[in-house]
């Protein structure tokens, strides 16, 4: 590590710091002039006469909302947490076409802590725009359909299967020897849901996206549809290949872990692997994609190039990840998961971003970050995401 | 002279240069919520080792700057994004002069907030009101269950106390002033 900060140092601040605050003695600035000498860089302080001063102003406002004792409670907190795990910052975001660039929100630590007293506060929030919950439609083979809430503890009954939904996950392996009926899981905007299928292979479905599957698996392959993003960690079996469709590319599969979103381009489908081996077919084309490669495939074929894997992951760990994505695009996801109207009134510059954040965050605070990083302001207003 | 501090002498410690700390770790990790978060994790480290600690003041500032300091360069190194990030901003544009101008701003912060917090209790609370939420005075008034010129005179008085406090000499308090008020 870098050596420490020598004490000689800490003066030259502080007396830079009276100097501009106008509260200097003659002794004090004849030592202040003489530290000019040793740190030059000092100069810029004093010769410039454009302190500053709205920037200290607005700052010195911010610390009014700080409880110093609220904080020292949450230092104990973590002090005595600390022994179980360490402190992890996730939560990261940059601007990496800008010169001003990285701001974080917060460290998964400092949110636990946040989101336990912050949950009492949200109560008395009236109209808080609430981030995306697990939720989700199931259309069973007679066209009914039931709703699945979060944290739902019961069973489902079509014909012959019963199954067993318990938290946020639908489980079908316990149906596995039944007939299979053809069931649709739908996932509106603002939420995720959680599968287990018959053949154990599990599938995250994330905001407004479709899965349709048989409460069982018989015959030689085992073949789903979907539409939207999904994220699939196949269970092996060699002797019946998993077969995705989506659209008119097929993903075929043994066991393996791949992301599949048709939300990122126009009739174009993103395919993450993330383990595994998997081939990505279309009428017209066939490629085999290995770990940590993507393939977008459509109309115009099939490309392969190095993915992001963060990417395909992020989402089903709860973060929204953007790598190297236009405004727009973020921006798009944020509204869908916030089940918002994206409202956007100004062109929007070409720039990418790289970053991420919690999806559990309230939309004022990613609002806020949005509006930091970027020369725009991100606001909500009734159910609509704007942007100026 | 080193001295092993108890939870009490921490506090003590923590209670007074909280702001300023988290200020200076602000002007490295250009945010808020981190800047809170590194400077409570360095006081979970001075906790946790029971860190002998210089026992004079001087020394002990500088110790805290440079824990904290170390603890937001670790943090933006730890960080997935430092390669798109450093690619453009390489680590070393951290350098001591940018250190440096951080502490500036922490010792100033540090001093106009213990002015404000110096003020009379009525006071503060106006001054919270009006000044930082943007209340008016007669909603001020309200919440504060006083008159309109009790709220006036307050917001006087405290004018007159900052200035006071803060600007005896210098012009740059005066456009200060201005700006806060």
């Amino acid at each position: 590590m870098k050596e420490p900060i020598d004490e000689e140092y800490v003066k030259a601040a502080e007396l830079v710091s009276k100097y501009i605050r106008g509260d200097i003695s003659a002794a004090e600035y004849n030592e202040l002039m003489d530290m000019l000498k040793k740190y030059p860089t000092l100069h810029s302080w004093i010769d410039n006469q454009n302190l500053p001063l709205k920037d200290i102003s607005k700052r010195l406002t911010d610390y009014q909302t700080i409880d110093i004792e609220k904080d020292w409670q949450s230092v104990l907190k973590k002090h005595h947490l600390d022994s179980e795990r360490k402190p992890k910052y996730r939560i990261w975001w940059a601007v990496a076409a800008s010169v001003i660039a990285v701001c974080v929100v917060g460290g998964s630590f400092l949110l636990k802590n946040k989101e336990e007293d912050s949950l009492a506060e949200k109560k008395q929030e009236i109209t808080e725009i609430v981030p995306g919950r697990t939720v989700a439609t199931l259309t069973l083979s007679d066209g009914t359909t039931t709703l699945l809430e979060e944290q739902e503890h019961r069973t489902l009954v079509d014909g012959d299967i019963t199954l067993a939904l318990s938290g946020s996950t639908l489980d079908y392996q316990i149906a596995k020897d039944a007939t299979p009926q053809q069931h649709k899981l739908q996932v509106p905007l603002g939420g995720t849901y959680h599968i287990r299928l018959a053949d154990g292979t599990n599938v995250w479905l994330n905001a407004d996206s479709e899965l349709e599957f048989p409460s069982s698996f018989i015959g030689d392959e085992r073949k789903v549809k979907v539409r939207g993003e999904a994220y699939f960690e196949v269970a092996r079996d060699a002797t019946k290949p998993f077969k995705v469709l989506v659209g008119k590319t097929e993903v075929e599969a043994l066991g393996t872990a791949f992301n599949i979103n048709t939300h990122l381009y126009k009739e174009e489908i993103k395919t993450i692997l993330t383990e595994g081996k998997i081939k990505v077919s279309t009428p017209a084309d066939y490629k085999i994609i290995e770990p940590g490669y993507a393939a977008i495939s459509g109309k115009e074929g099939i490309k392969v190039g190095k993915a992001d894997v963060e990417e395909a992951l992020a989402w089903k760990e709860g973060y929204f990840y953007f790598d190297s994505k236009r405004l727009k695009e973020v921006l798009s996801d944020v509204a869908r998961w916030y089940n918002l109207e994206l409202d956007v009134t100004v062109p929007l510059a070409d720039k990418r971003y790289i970053g991420g954040m919690k999806k559990s965050e309230s939309i004022e605070a990613v609002c806020a970050v949005l509006s930091d990083l970027t020369s725009y302001r991100i606001t909500v207003q009734g159910k609509k995401l704007v942007v100026k | 002279m080193i001295s092993v501090l108890t939870e009490t002498q921490i506090k003590i410690l923590f209670e007074q240069y909280y702001i300023p700390l988290v200020e200076f770790s602000w002007h490295i990790v250009k945010c808020q919520d981190v800047a809170l978060d590194i400077v409570q994790d360095t006081f979970v480290k001075i906790l946790e080792k029971k860190e002998e600690l210089p026992s004079h003041e001087k020394a002990i500032k500088s110790y805290l700057y440079s824990s904290v300091r170390n603890t937001a360069l670790n943090y933006l190194r730890h960080q997935k994004v430092q390669h798109e990030y450093y690619r453009i901003h390489p680590l070393n544009e951290i350098d001591d002069a940018r250190i440096l101008d951080a502490m500036i701003y922490a010792e100033t912060i540090h001093n106009l907030y213990k002015a404000i917090e110096s003020l009379p209790k009525s006071c503060q609370e106006v001054c919270k009101l009006t000044w930082l939420e943007g209340k008016s005075n007669s909603e001020a008034a309200e919440l504060c269950g006083v008159s309109i010129n009790t709220i006036k005179t307050q917001k006087k008085r405290s004018v007159e106390l900052l200035r006071h406090r803060l600007a005896p000499v210098f012009s740059a308090l005066k456009n200060f002033i201005l700006i806060f008020f």
